[in-house]
């Protein structure tokens, strides 16, 4: 009762909201899986135009069809999920601070990461490889650590932005 | 800070206080962990204070240390609680 007195008291309030910090900080980021999940876009794009080149589809390619598009959709939403846990838990004022552009760059992935999901264009798949691994480059940025691209060594055989860290 | 508190509960607190007793629910403007709300369970007048969260999965003291006096931004003095 008083709970919802005082929620509608407060409405549109600005009352400050405090967080219990109940999830666990386990404090391991890695835009690595974002990366792999926007190169899978791309892979899954591949496929589907492969199929797409067949002058008739199978019952078996039909299938393959489906599932193709639905590794696409997932791992579409998988880079915009990594993307979102990264800039929300870990960016806080000092890496905000390093990369002003990190609002900016995080929507722009939003973005591509629907249009790549809603076409089986491999331009709109790549475009959102290469935010990905323009986040990637911020994030490490922060980190203090050096960056370099690379192809990376299975197919779609495209370029990823990797971290340069020291043998141990 | 399960079962004290749960998610969508109201407090009021106030930066008006005499003194931070252990205990006490305290809001803290913390540098890594944001805004957060936590209890004192340790009162050292050199380190400041030592927090928890009531609920098990929350964040340890180990992972946030002592917490300067300086960061208490506010005093939980009674608490609303949605229904359950």
């Amino acid at each position: 009762m008083l709970h919802t007195i005082t929620k509608k008291l407060v409405g549109k309030a600005k009352v400050a909201t405090v967080s219990a910090h109940c999830d666990i900080p386990c404090k391991i980021y890695d835009p690595a899986t974002a990366q792999i999940a926007a190169l899978t876009v791309i892979r899954m794009v591949d496929l589907i135009n492969e199929l797409d080149a067949k002058e008739s589809l199978s019952i078996k390619d039909q299938a393959q069809l489906i599932r193709l598009v639905n590794e696409k959709e997932a791992h579409g939403l998988k880079v915009k999920e990594e993307v979102r846990v990264i800039w929300g838990d870990y960016f806080k004022q000092p890496q905000f601070d390093q990369v002003p552009n990190t609002h900016e760059l995080v929507h722009k992935i939003m973005l591509q990461a629907s249009k790549a999901k809603q076409g089986v264009s491999r331009d709109d798949a790549l475009g959102l490889l290469e935010l990905v691994n323009e986040f990637a480059e911020a994030f490490w940025l922060t980190k203090g650590v050096a960056t370099y691209k690379a192809i990376a060594p299975y197919l779609p055989s495209e370029a990823v932005v990797y971290p340069k860290l020291d043998a141990i | 800070m399960f079962p004290s508190l749960r998610s969508g509960d109201f407090v009021i607190a106030t930066r008006l206080y005499i003194s931070i007793s252990v205990n006490d629910i305290i809001l803290v403007r913390h540098p890594e962990y944001g805004y957060i709300i936590k209890r004192v369970t340790q009162l050292c007048l050199e380190k400041g204070a030592w927090l928890v969260g009531d609920g098990q999965r929350s964040v340890s003291s180990e992972q946030m240390g002592w917490i300067s006096l300086d960061l208490i931004d506010a005093k939980v003095i009674f608490s609303i609680k949605r229904k359950a």
